[in-house]
């Protein structure tokens, strides 16, 4: 479960974020949708404890960001916006880190790397070093160690962004599985589509406002269209940012 | 509870290493700009110590112009190793063109006055400007006033008068130095050079790679928000660059003590040095410190500049600073003061000097350049730490 409340942020002169509050409860998929420049990306900093807001509070699993950063983290997996690895490593000692950085080790944490290699249709880039690696397979690599310590929230800033078709429809799967596994999952996009077809909870978010939030058929009837993609467009007012 | 930050600071450490080793052609970049400079010392500084010794030794050429005046004069100086030439046409231009090195002009009229007793001057046509033939002109000086006191003492003697009346002040050199040194000592100056050198540029590359190349990559803020306290971040990549620092310190201090020991390297360059390992191993432990600076002050710029390029620029700019000192005190006869203790790297400077020379290094002398040197690199550390702690490290760039 997470939960942010009451969230502002700004960067000097620019309001990234105002009073945002939502959350994202366990065992759904909760999917923040707005165009690009909306907040989302700075939202899910904050949650992950990488930026601090001005106001506010953001809460995993009911522990303070703020306040207890590294408890809140340990309940963490976050695919930041930002989500270099390591080109001189393979796949495999990419994850490894992470999961020591966890305080996983030995024959545990093996065990673990490969079942997410299998979840993940890794396998054949396993051990390779992943310096030329496709978009597709860098994001696997991210995931995947976002993943290694098995936790019960995960943050996806915009997962599917650069991904051909196939990667796409694979990477809808694993979210899929991961909410059915029990996990909570927070994701972000601009691709209306996307969020349509994957989010148990919708929370719309513009110039740093949450201008939105509730169920697919909340949403639907507050904006009095029968089609999800017209009740956004009705929602942010434009279609600016959105695909 | 929480896993163990000593640990942690082990898997970063690792990582780190494995990480930077896997990048050979950097490794290799960063050694070779360490492990050069010995070689070009020693080479650049054999060829001059060569030069001057073999000008020193050979044969000397020397026009002069009317040998018959001075039979007794040519004899002298034929018994010292002076090839006597006839001079060129005229003299002044040949020198001046640099034809000759030097012409020795004995006047006709030298014969009589010097059959006289009287003083008989000659001229030694040479040109000052031309520094190659100093070594020379400088010769045949000093033979030539060799051949008047002689002359004199002789005149003295003939009168019953003894020529220690013409030394009233007689001056005797005592040399104090612990070992007979020259060219030696003066080879060895070069070493703190060497070792500065390589204690700031030894890591500079993997300490700029590790932190603002991690940025500039986008995999800093995915690695710190795992939940490790960030000042653990910062540890385990400082004592990665700071050992691998230490390593490439250590090697070109020895290659550089190795290659002056070889015979064929000694014969070479005229050079003969004689370190202990106790002096080298000491030389080593004076520079630890350094190392530890040098890399937190290199972590600190690296941490704050907002992309590789200025972190490169600026961490090259401190290791100009860091051995520029040395540099200095090589070239220029500068005594120790005592509030160098207190200046990190010039302290060093002159102990390791010492440490070559086979002196015992004073012990407050160590404690207190050695504590001053620690205590700048943990304030760049702690300094390091606090930026990694504030959120504008994942917002630069």
């Amino acid at each position: 479960m997470i939960a942010v409340t009451n969230l502002s942020k700004s960067f000097g002169a620019v309001q990234a974020v105002q009073a945002v509050s939502f959350s994202a409860p366990n065992g759904q998929i909760t999917g923040l949708l707005g165009p690009n420049g909306a907040g989302k990306s700075t939202t899910m900093r904050i949650i992950a404890g990488a930026l601090e807001p001005d106001e506010g509070s953001a809460r995993v699993d009911d522990v303070d960001v703020l306040r207890q950063r590294i408890e809140a983290q340990r309940r963490l997996g976050v695919l930041p916006d930002r989500r270099g690895i390591y080109q001189r490593l393979t796949s495999r000692e990419n994850v490894r880190y992470y999961g020591r950085l966890h305080g996983l080790h030995g024959a545990a944490l093996e065990a673990r790397i490969d079942e997410l290699m299998k979840l993940l249709e890794m396998e054949d880039i396993a051990d390779r070093v992943t310096e030329g690696f496709s978009t597709g397979q860098k994001v696997k690599v991210a995931i995947a160690r976002a993943l290694v310590h098995n936790p019960p929230n995960v943050i996806l800033d915009e997962p599917t962004v650069g991904l051909d078709v196939m990667s796409t429809r694979a990477m809808r799967q694993v979210i899929r599985r991961l909410r059915d596994a029990g996990h909570t999952v927070l994701f972000s996009s601009h691709i209306m589509q996307e969020v349509a077809s994957l989010c148990d909870n919708i929370v719309i978010i513009a110039h740093g406002r949450v201008v939105a939030q509730g169920t697919a058929d909340e949403l639907r009837h507050r904006a009095g269209h029968a089609d999800l993609e017209d009740a956004f467009v009705q929602i942010i007012g434009s279609t600016e940012g959105l695909e | 509870m929480g896993v163990n930050a000593l640990s942690l600071i082990g898997v970063i450490g690792r990582k780190e290493l494995v990480d930077n080793l896997r990048d050979r052609r950097s490794v290799f970049n960063a050694l070779l700009s360490v492990l050069l400079n010995p070689l070009l010392y020693i080479i650049l500084f054999g060829f001059l110590n060569r030069t001057f010794t073999e000008q020193s030794e050979q044969t000397l050429q020397l026009p002069v112009v009317g040998v018959e005046n001075a039979p007794n004069l040519i004899a002298f100086l034929d018994q010292y190793n002076v090839d006597i030439l006839p001079p060129p046409a005229d003299p002044r231009a040949a020198v001046q063109s640099g034809e000759v090195d030097l012409v020795l002009v004995i006047p006709d009229a030298f014969a009589a006055a010097f059959s006289r007793g009287e003083p008989a001057p000659v001229e030694l046509i040479q040109d000052v400007s031309n520094q190659g033939t100093s070594v020379a002109v400088q010769r045949v000086e000093n033979l030539l006033e060799q051949y008047s006191n002689r002359i004199s003492a002789l005149r003295l003697l003939a009168r019953g008068i003894s020529p220690a009346v013409m030394t009233a002040v007689p001056v005797v050199a005592v040399d104090v130095s612990p070992a007979a040194r020259g060219a030696a000592g003066t080879v060895l100056n070069l070493l703190p050079i060497i070792m500065l050198t390589a204690a700031f540029l030894g890591g500079f590359y993997m300490v700029v790679d590790m932190t603002a190349g991690e940025r500039e990559r986008e995999s800093l803020e995915p690695l710190l928000i795992n939940p490790v306290p960030r000042w653990a971040f910062v540890v385990g990549k400082y004592l990665t660059a700071f050992g691998f620092t230490l390593v490439a310190t250590a090697l070109a201090t020895g290659l550089f003590l190795l290659l002056l020991s070889i015979p064929t390297v000694q014969s070479f360059t005229s050079i003969q040095v004689n370190v202990t390992g106790a002096a080298m191993a000491t030389a080593v432990g004076v520079i630890i410190p350094v190392v530890f600076m040098a890399v937190a002050l290199q972590m600190l710029i690296a941490s704050y500049t907002r992309n590789v390029k200025e972190a490169q620029t600026y961490t090259q700019l401190l290791s100009l600073a860091g051995f520029m000192p040395a540099l200095f005190l090589a070239i220029l006869p500068i005594r120790a003061q005592p509030w160098m203790t207190f200046v990190p790297t010039v302290s060093q400077t002159f102990l390791i000097n010492k440490a070559m020379r086979g002196e015992l290094l004073p012990v407050g002398e160590v404690v207190t350049a050695t504590a001053v040197t620690l205590l700048v690199g943990l304030v760049a550390l702690a300094a390091a730490i606090r930026l990694y702690n504030r959120e504008r490290i994942v917002l630069i760039g």
